[in-house]
């Protein structure tokens, strides 16, 4: 099932349970499995089957109750919350449903504001924020605030964010569950092209199971076991 | 980018913004106007007492700083014996003597008891300067009989300028001894117990009618009021050598009343302060701890995108601590404002046992713009550090469930 090339990210024996109002919920049990570079990985499953706890656990933003969970072969478990937070803003990007993007700074300023947390020099930082829009088609939106932008260039400029760092890892979750169909569509070709261009691993998970089917490989999840694990045409 | 992320920041909410910029600018103003008003008051209470009322130092025999059951006489010293002290102490500028005797005073008519007090015009010309006439004027620098007679005295006495007055009392003998002399001016102190018994005399009509060449104390009027108190010690080791019975005592130990208004000023603008801090940092703390909860889902984001706790800390500090500067601007522009107006509205107050009312002034002096900055910003520090430390340790994926 797991690819021979180097593993990103490393999932061993991961658990992950929520505990509220006393009651705890098994979002993930007995997860193993590996993602390698150059990836695109489709999560689909039912609400509440764990997917977007996946995804949490896979972007540092949520530890893992139990297991371990190994990035570029560190243990996370091993690392403090400042040594966290510099591998998502140096590997990983993200790319959430409600896009996320800080509304009192313009399409430009969001994407440039990964790269000051890598601490770049200003000039860099805005000639990459441009390339980034320019790639995902709002060169002409710079100036924008995301008040004044269409979901789906809110997504646009949400996935250029997500790139102009060059991260190692993308996650996206339901990256067009607030698009129509249209938008949804040409949001999904942009971010699917993005991958094939840059050679960037994504992971993204969704419930449309046309977008998940025209990823590369596919995992399915229900009650927090993966059920299924394959790849399609196209694979890496 | 930080920076113009907190300047868009502050101006999302303007309202609360502006709440916040006026408390701190308030908090500011007020500490800057009453450390202004207390220190001018003590301005003014110690210019009273060390140039005026007891001079910068005084030297006195040990009797008369703690009189017991001795003689008049042994109380009492030649002003000569401290000729060499003056020489030895280049910083002394002037040195004279002052005589002070109860007797009774008489227009003819009635007579009432007076504090009379003899003082030198030549050596203590602060004396004669300060001193507020509300009819004639002081007495002549030569030892002419003229007296200047405290105001409720003088309307006690129903006399005026060019009256004559007759003042009897006991030589230092013991032997009954009268003089005519003439009302030159009357005088208001300001206060209600000296306008009410004090006569001013010449030193030496003083020691004519005591019938002395002595003097009960040695006023020092030194170069700059400072050099006293650092004197002190100095003066009195020589006194001890040269004259033991003689000591030698600052204005400001004298100053028993100036003592008490520092000591209650000094309780009285901590205690302010404290409130004014305290509902300063409430007011910042209630503040910022709704921006955070309304940033909910913006801090979550960041944190996603590798903002670190620190980060996160440091941009809430910056933001208010841009509300500060604001706020601290304000103030120290309104306390201006203020003292400017008071200035120029000329507010009379009285204070207690006062029998003139003084015009309110307030100073405005840099240290206390400092000091008032400091607290302002060190309090807005606080009351952010507390929500923002919460806001950074919040659970990414619980923040993230909030929409921007």
């Amino acid at each position: 099932m797991e690819k021979a090339s180097e593993a990103i990210l490393r999932f061993q024996n991961i658990h992950k349970i929520h505990s509220s109002d006393g009651v705890d919920f098994v979002a993930l049990e007995k997860i193993n499995f590996s993602i390698h570079k150059g990836e695109f990985i489709g999560l689909s499953g039912k609400s509440g089957s764990g997917k977007t706890s996946l995804l949490n656990v896979a972007g540092l933003i949520d530890p893992p109750t139990k297991g371990d969970l190994f990035i570029k072969n560190i243990n996370i478990k091993d690392l403090k919350d400042r040594e966290l937070s510099l591998i998502r803003a140096q590997e990983i990007g993200f790319i959430f449903q409600s896009f996320n993007l800080l509304p009192l700074l313009s399409a430009a300023e969001n994407v440039e504001y990964p790269l000051m947390l890598l601490n770049l020099p200003e000039a860099e930082r805005l000639e990459r924020a441009h390339q980034a829009l320019k790639r995902v088609g709002l060169e002409g939106f710079t100036h924008r605030r995301p008040g004044q932008l269409s979901g789906g260039q809110r997504q646009r400029v949400a996935i250029a964010r997500a790139i102009v760092k060059n991260p190692t890892l993308i996650l996206a979750d339901e990256p067009t569950a607030n698009l129509d169909t249209k938008t949804s569509d040409e949001v999904f070709d942009l971010l699917m092209g993005l991958q094939q261009d840059l050679r960037v691993t994504v992971m993204l998970c969704s419930h449309d199971p046309d977008l998940i089917a025209k990823t590369h490989r596919q995992i399915k999840i229900s009650d927090g076991h993966i059920i299924s694990d394959s790849f399609a045409g196209g694979a890496v | 980018m930080r920076f113009k992320l907190a300047l868009r920041n502050i101006t999302r909410h303007r309202l609360r913004s502006l709440l916040s910029i006026s408390m701190i600018a308030g908090a500011v103003a007020a500490v800057i106007l009453f450390q202004g008003f207390s220190s001018y008051s003590l301005r003014a209470l110690k210019w009273i007492a060390a140039e005026n009322q007891y001079g910068n130092m005084q030297i006195a025999a040990e009797k008369y700083w703690n009189p017991g059951k001795e003689s008049r006489a042994e109380r009492l010293f030649l002003l000569s014996d401290l000729d060499q002290l003056k020489t030895d102490v280049p910083q002394i500028e002037k040195l004279s003597g002052r005589l002070s005797f109860f007797g009774l005073v008489s227009n003819g008519d009635l007579s009432v008891g007076g504090k009379i007090i003899g003082v030198d015009p030549v050596g203590e010309p602060q004396f004669k300067k300060s001193m507020k006439f509300t009819e004639g004027t002081f007495f002549g620098d030569t030892g002419a009989k003229e007296v200047v007679v405290g105001r409720l005295l003088a309307k006690q006495m129903n006399v005026k300028p060019g009256d004559n007055i007759t003042v009897l009392t006991n030589t230092i003998d013991g032997i009954m001894n009268a003089m005519d002399l003439t009302v030159a001016g009357l005088f208001s102190a300001g206060i209600d117990e000296i306008d009410g018994q004090v006569i001013y005399m010449p030193l030496s009509i003083t020691q004519e009618i005591l019938d002395t060449k002595n003097v009960d104390i040695a006023v020092l009027k030194f170069k700059e009021l400072d050099m006293a108190e650092a004197n002190l010690k100095n003066i009195n080791d020589r006194l001890a050598s040269t004259r033991p019975n003689l000591f030698a005592r600052s204005w400001r130990d004298l100053a028993v009343l100036f003592r008490q208004v520092d000591k209650f000023y000094g309780v009285q603008n901590r205690v302010i302060e404290m409130i004014l801090l305290a509902l300063m940092f409430l007011g910042i703390l209630n503040t910022v701890s709704m921006t955070v909860v309304e940033r909910t889902g913006e801090i979550g984001t960041l944190r996603a995108l590798g903002e670190s706790r620190r980060e996160i800390v440091s941009q809430f500090i910056l933001e208010s601590m841009l509300l500060s500067l604001i706020g601290i601007t304000v103030g120290i522009i309104a306390a201006a404002g203020c003292i400017s107006l008071v200035d120029r509205v000329k507010i009379m107050t009285e204070m207690p046992g006062a029998s003139t009312p003084f015009q309110i002034k307030i100073l405005f002096m840099m240290s206390s713009v400092i000091y008032a900055s400091f607290l302002a910003t060190v309090t807005t520090v606080f009351a952010t550090a507390i929500p923002a430390l919460r806001a950074s340790r919040m659970d990414i994926v619980e923040a993230l469930r909030k929409n921007i």
